[in-house]
This record gives C-alpha cells, sequence and structure tokens, in this order.
C-alpha cells in the first residue's frame, strides 16, 4: 500500500481564480520585490497578456524593471544567458515568468545565473548543485500542461549537442503560481490539445512510476479527473472559461503529482524526439502516451488499469474485466487522442509530427540517456526505445 | 550510539565501494557493452561515489575506452560526477545490495552532481559490473533487468573474479 519510504514537498503558493494577475504586486511585496523583471515571449506579447500584467502593475504601483519577450520555443543556454545580462542592466530585483513551459524554464535559467553569479549557466547543470538562495520569483502560466510552475525542474536545450539539459535544484521552486483563466483563453486550439495532453501524462506517469506515493496520488488522480472532463471541452470552445479554468488548475496539480513522483520513459522518448527532431514536449507526450503505458503494462498494470476509474468513471470500470482494464484505458486515451486530432489536428504518428526516419537511431539513443528513466517501473534499452520509436512514428 | 556499529557500516561500504571500483576497472577492459558505454565519456572524467557528509569516498578515472580505479578514502571527493549517498545508513543499504539502485534513486536516497546524460551512462556501466560481482538471485533483486549472461560472458566474469584481489 505505502512505499518503503518516500518524499513530498510542495512549496509554491497557489493563488487561483478570477482576476487573481491583480494579486502580483502584492505577492511580490511579500517577497520584498520591488523590480520584477518580466520574461516571456512574443506571442504572448503580442496576445495582449502583458498588458493585463501591467495594468495590475500599474493598479499597484509597483514598476515593472524591463520585459525580456525574446523567449524561443525551445529555451536554450544562449538565451539564458542573454536575458541575464539584461536583467543586471536593469538593476531588477526578482523575476516574473508570463508564459508556458518554454518561457517558465528559461526565468528559471535566468534565476540560477543571477544568484549564482556565473556568466554561462551549463556550468551549474545537474541535481543539487545550487546552494544560494534564489531571486523572488513568481510564476503565472499561460498553457495548462508544463506545471512548470510548481517544479523543482528547468530543462533548458543544448542545440550545440542536440539535448535538453536537465537542472534540478530544491531551490529552483517559484515562490508563487498565479492561476488565472484570462492567461489562457487566448491559446490556440491545438496547443491547448498538446499541453493538455502533457499534462495527462505527467499526471498519469506519476501515478505509475517508482517514486509514486499516496501524496503524489493524490494530485495525480485529481488532475486526470479534470483532464479527461475538460480537456476536449476546452479545445473545442476557448472562450469556455470554465473549462480554461479547471485545465489551468488540472495542469499544476499535475506538476506538483510529478514534482513528487517523476515521470518515466514516455517523458524520455518526449525529451529525445524533442531535442532531436524538435516535436514539441506536448505533441510528444500525446503520441508516446498510448505506447509508453502499453511498454509498462508487464510491470505496472495494476496501477494502471486503477487509472480506469479516474479518467472514464465508476461505470465503465465497473464493467471492465480487472485484466482488461490497463487495455481499455489505452484506447480511451487514443479515443481522447483522435477526438483532439479532429477538433485541433494535433498530430497522431510521429510521421505526422515530422520527424524522419533517420533520425530514429538517435533519438533512442539519447531516450537512454534521459534522467527521467530511471524512475520508470520497466528497463528499456536502445533495441525497445527504437521499437517504441518506430510504433509512435506508424501509429501501429 | 552505537558508535561500534556505525564503524562497522563505514568499514563495509568503504570496502564494498572499493570492490565496485576495481570491478568497474576489470570489467570496462573485458565486457564490450562497458567498453561502448565507456567510450560515450570524455577522457579523463572522474566519476566519484561519496557518502555524506564527509566520505568515505571511490574515486574512478575514465582513461582510453576503459575505467580506471584511483581508489578509496575516508574523505568526502569531487570529481566531474559525483554519486552521493545522503547517509551511511543509505548507503549501506545499497552498496550491501538490500537497496536496488533504481530504488534508491526513486527513494532519494542518493544525489547527483553533474551531467545527468553521463550520470545515466554512469549507471548503466555499474549495472553491468553489478550483474558480474553479484550471484544471480541478489543481481535480480538489485537490477531492474537481468543481464543476459552468455558462455562468453561468463568465462569473461571468472576472468574478473580471478583478477579482482590484484
Amino acid at each position: 500500500m505505502l512505499p518503503e519510504y518516500f518524499e513530498f514537498f510542495a512549496p509554491v503558493k497557489i493563488v487561483s481564480g478570477k482576476k487573481a494577475v491583480e494579486n502580483l504586486p502584492y505577492e511580490l511585496d511579500q517577497l520584498q520585490a520591488k523590480r520584477p523583471f518580466i520574461v516571456t515571449d512574443k506571442g504572448i506579447e503580442q496576445a495582449g497578456l502583458i498588458d493585463i500584467i501591467r495594468k495590475a502593475m500599474d493598479a499597484g504601483e509597483m514598476e515593472i524593471g524591463a520585459v525580456f519577450d525574446g523567449t524561443p520555443p525551445d529555451s536554450s543556454i544562449a538565451v539564458v544567458n542573454e536575458a541575464a545580462k539584461i536583467y543586471k542592466d536593469n538593476n531588477c530585483d526578482s523575476i516574473v515568468a508570463v508564459g508556458g513551459g518554454s518561457v517558465i524554464d528559461t526565468a528559471k535559467g535566468i534565476n540560477i545565473v543571477i544568484t549564482e553569479g556565473v556568466d554561462d549557466i551549463s556550468k551549474l547543470m545537474g541535481a543539487e548543485v545550487l546552494k544560494k538562495p534564489m531571486k523572488p520569483f513568481i510564476v503565472i502560466p499561460t498553457t495548462a500542461g508544463t506545471g512548470s510552475e510548481v517544479t523543482l525542474v528547468a530543462m533548458i536545450s543544448n542545440p550545440e549537442e542536440d539535448v535538453k539539459m536537465p537542472f534540478t535544484s530544491y531551490r529552483l521552486f517559484p515562490n508563487a503560481a498565479i492561476i488565472d483563466p484570462r492567461m489562457t483563453m487566448t491559446m490556440p486550439p491545438k496547443i491547448t490539445a498538446a499541453t493538455g495532453m502533457d499534462a495527462l501524462t505527467h499526471a498519469i506517469e506519476a501515478y505509475y512510476c517508482n517514486q509514486k506515493n499516496p501524496f503524489s496520488d493524490a494530485y495525480a488522480i485529481t488532475a486526470i479527473k479534470m483532464i479527461s472532463q475538460y480537456l476536449a471541452r476546452a479545445v473545442k470552445n476557448g472562450k469556455d472559461e470554465e473549462a480554461r479554468y479547471v485545465m489551468a488548475n488540472a495542469a499544476t496539480i499535475a506538476g506538483i503529482a510529478f514534482s513528487n513522483s517523476m515521470v518515466g520513459a514516455i517523458h524520455s522518448l518526449g525529451h529525445a524526439t524533442g531535442g532531436v527532431a524538435h516535436v514539441p514536449h506536448g505533441v510528444a507526450m500525446s503520441i508516446f502516451l498510448p505506447v509508453g503505458l502499453e511498454y509498462n503494462i508487464p510491470k505496472s498494470g495494476k496501477y494502471i488499469g486503477e487509472l480506469l476509474l479516474y479518467f472514464a468513471g465508476p461505470e465503465e470500470y465497473a464493467k471492465t474485466r480487472e485484466d482488461q482494464r490497463p487495455y481499455r484505458l489505452i484506447e480511451l486515451i487514443n479515443k481522447l487522442r483522435e477526438e483532439l486530432h479532429e477538433l485541433s489536428g494535433l498530430p497522431l504518428t510521429l510521421k505526422e509530427a515530422g520527424v524522419k526516419e533517420d533520425q530514429f537511431e538517435e533519438i533512442a539513443e539519447h531516450t537512454l540517456n534521459d534522467g527521467a528513466l530511471m524512475f520508470n517501473p520497466r528497463d528499456l534499452n536502445k533495441e525497445e526505445a527504437l521499437e517504441l520509436v518506430k510504433k509512435a512514428y506508424y501509429g501501429k | 550510539m552505537n558508535y561500534g556499529s556505525n564503524k562497522f557500516k563505514r568499514s563495509t561500504v568503504k570496502f564494498v565501494m572499493g570492490l565496485l571500483g576495481k570491478a568497474l576497472e576489470k570489467v570496462s577492459t573485458v565486457d564490450e557493452e562497458v567498453r561502448n558505454e565507456a567510450g560515450a565519456l570524455p577522457d579523463g572524467f572522474i566519476a566519484v561515489m561519496t557518502i555524506l557528509p564527509n566520505g568515505p569516498s571511490m574515486r574512478a578515472k575514465k582513461e582510453g575506452d576503459h575505467f580506471k580505479y584511483l581508489g578509496t578514502s575516508n574523505l568526502r571527493e569531487d570529481g566531474d560526477l559525483v554519486v552521493m549517498f545522503k547517509n551511511l545508513e543509505s548507503a549501506f543499504m545499497i552498496l550491501t545490495g538490500q537497496l536496488s539502485t533504481h530504488r534508491a534513486y526513486a527513494q532519494h536516497r542518493v544525489s547527483v552532481k553533474g551531467d545527468i546524460v553521463k550520470a545515466m551512462i554512469f549507471t548503466r556501466c555499474l549495472n553491468v559490473v553489478q550483474a558480474y560481482l553479484f550471484p544471480g538471485p541478489l543481481a535480480n533483486l538489485v537490477l531492474k533487468r537481468k543481464l543476459p549472461m552468455p558462455l562468453n560472458r561468463q568465462l569473461k566474469r571468472l576472468q574478473v573474479f580471478l583478477t579482482l584481489p590484484f
């Protein structure tokens, strides 16, 4: 029932709900910050979301130190180093990330560079390397997926080696996450679908991988219930405020789950595919989720089967034979993927996502070197990784 | 407080780390899988296993296509990759085969400093070394997957055992 030993840590204050962004100056003041550095990307600025922040800061009579909107879709070492320089040049004293995974991870990277006083973030790669207390850091997610607003991890690309480098430290947790449904309303359907599938994968892997514990289970189950009921609704109608609000919270809840019960092979495959073929993370998650679940049935079929209850409800669960539950869950996840494909064009296979056959080998190799693999219940070697990549490519 | 028990555990973990280090050197010279893995690490790369807060430690260096065992010490050592057991008790459980490496990571009993990609490579090398060292049933408990042991590998295993004391 219980693992013989586990740890759980969820230190991020959650500020969630209608007009939550208006609390930003108050939250910064609580952290004794006066000149925040806003990290975002051009799409978010163009969508008018930074104006919401500016108005909230004006009303709170607090000055913005600088706005950096140069975050690319894949956060990289060079961007982090460049943004850290702008932070210093503008005498900022805190960081506010407004965006999706790449923006949040870039902001975490900037915080590392500023706090540790280095000029190059790659000098600080690894787990538990960071020792100094970080600058005040608040995250306002504009996608509902990465969960990075409540995690201790920053994934930053090293384009020279085609890999995503993980930085993990308890010091990387933001001080607060502000979840405001207005901030995800402008997200296009395809990104809503992809990021939602990312959140679902976080919750599902957290539930059956090696670090599972009763606390992370509670978060994972809650997130799975919310996502299964609201993801398609949010994709179908982006103006559905209730669906947006539920999905934004579900992603954060799934983030807490996987921050305390690390994800496994599905993420390793996704990170590798992102690094080698530049497939967006959420798209890769959606494609690898059924493939990775099936692979893990021999070791974790019991836990995967249990998820049918939370994904499909008690009736579906009761009418499905126990040994068939994991397979039924995969069927229903595939049904959701097909629905999202029709609604938003979310790719169903790696082929549709633009991966080339000559990239298979490299993806398989990178998969084995991804840290998340350590937490997968079933071991994976290169041949098996290659098989899973092929399955995800051809869709069978 | 039972200082005698701690002394015993310290001596045991230091001995086992030394054994692992020597075996890493021997296995990496005979086993193709470990040689291939080691080949991906930069020359001169130093891997350290240490017990927090102040040791003991074991160090190994990548040279050519294999590892060279650099010995154990009673101090906390540094390197390019440092696998840190958070306390003596955790180190004792892991190094005496009571807790597998992957479970140890899942239970936060080990912390890693350095490049995670290289940590994964080093862990895979150690998995093979453990499969060489431990008898089948223990290896099955400690490792996620049984290492295939065809005849030529069995012979290499014998070779490692025969040369290990030297």
